[in-house]
């Protein structure tokens, strides 16, 4: 249906490469400032893949990870997810309050605010430079910072884009201060129900 | 039983995201992985060790035309278990057991806009009704992602929740 072709582009397909390739670079500039760090961007590959195989890009469905979930709203609807392998998640917090967790399946409640931090002060930079460049404007809610298995934390996203697709676009990042190697997974996926074409 | 059996990740066959696998006994074991929201219908007829789990992601097609993998509760429910008929089972034989549905923890003020894990189980359970198939067991809500198992030898389902033991449902 052209309807939901004109949905979909909103946020996401192969004409947002660019778009979201200096988001995510802008996103970690975030992080850099937050941190008081350099933190630079060492790659970002941004694939359309089949939803059933979003899960292995987060180490499987059943990997226990950490995410950030980012509502957003205003001229389009959608859901945003940073997702973080564990340790990196360990590293992020180190980074950032210099000490790392004891346990990953019992983040402190000083912890769980740091992920939550780091994903909204991501979240905003990514979509300010969305806003920005499309002339659009697109605002993140509260984080909400979740550690469940992938397949789980993905799902509500998921759902939304199997309303309209089988297939969506993921952007799979590295980075790192001098030291270390981060890496991270954003998924950004537009509402099905999503506004006017 | 499988105990003294050594499963490997080859021997189980993983139900994706909105799909259905269907399978007979000596095929060891299917499973759903990281079910969130998502509703795995586990249907097992137990003489023909037939067996085959929907991996369910919306509640309702809302009548749409549905091409590609069949996510819809309205429509795997009945296609799971025609797919089970078809390969041999017989549906006053079929066990159906349900998991997941979970509301997974959002922030405080989005928490409300979709329930889709409780949307998911009604969905389920009236396509089911529909079909006069009643519900053997079931363990849905709460928060925390599940993992399921089918060991198609015996029917038996175990649930695992993240961080939590297997449990038989």
């Amino acid at each position: 249906m052209p309807e939901q072709v004109v949905k979909e582009k909103k946020l996401a397909g192969p004409e947002m490469a660019g778009i979201v390739g200096v988001g995510v670079t802008k996103a970690v500039s975030g992080l850099s400032q937050m941190a008081g760090v350099a933190i630079e961007v060492t790659s970002v590959k941004y694939t359309k893949v089949k939803v059933q195989e979003v899960p292995d890009l987060f180490g499987g469905p059943g990997s226990l990870i950490v995410g950030v979930y980012l509502g957003i709203s205003g001229t389009s609807n959608g859901h945003m997810i940073v997702a973080y392998q564990p340790n990196v998640a360990f590293e992020l917090i180190e980074l950032l309050i210099g000490q790392a967790p004891t346990a990953i399946d019992a983040l402190n409640e000083m912890e769980r605010s740091v992920m939550g931090e780091i994903g909204n002060v991501m979240g905003s930079f990514f979509l300010n430079h969305l806003s920005d460049t499309m002339g659009v404007s697109l605002q993140p809610s509260p984080p909400a910072v979740m550690v469940d298995m992938a397949g789980a934390i993905l799902d509500v996203a998921l759902a939304n884009v199997l309303q309209y697709s089988d297939y969506t676009y993921v952007i799979d990042t590295t980075f790192g201060t001098k030291d270390h190697q981060i890496s991270g997974t954003f998924l950004v996926v537009p509402d099905a129900e999503s506004s006017i074409a | 039983m499988v105990t003294g059996t050594v499963l490997t990740r080859e021997e189980t066959i993983v139900v994706g995201i909105g799909e259905i696998k269907v399978a007979q006994f000596p095929v060891p074991v299917l499973a759903c992985i990281g079910l969130g929201s998502c509703v795995a219908v586990c249907a097992y007829d137990y003489t023909t060790k037939i067996g085959g789990i929907a991996h369910v992601v919306l509640p309702s097609s809302s009548g749409r035309e549905v091409v590609g993998i069949p996510k819809y509760a309205d429509i795997a429910v009945p296609r799971l278990i025609s797919e089970i008929v078809q390969k041999g089972g017989f549906i006053s034989r079929i066990a159906v057991k349900i998991a997941g549905g979970a509301q997974m923890s959002f922030a405080p003020g989005i928490k409300d806009a979709f329930k889709t894990g409780e949307r998911n189980v009604e969905g389920v359970v009236n396509a089911l009704e529909r079909l006069n198939v009643s519900i053997a067991a079931a363990e849905t809500g709460g928060n925390k992602g599940r993992t399921v198992h089918m060991y198609l030898e015996t029917g038996k389902i175990t649930v695992r929740s993240t961080g939590g033991d297997n449990r038989q449902l």
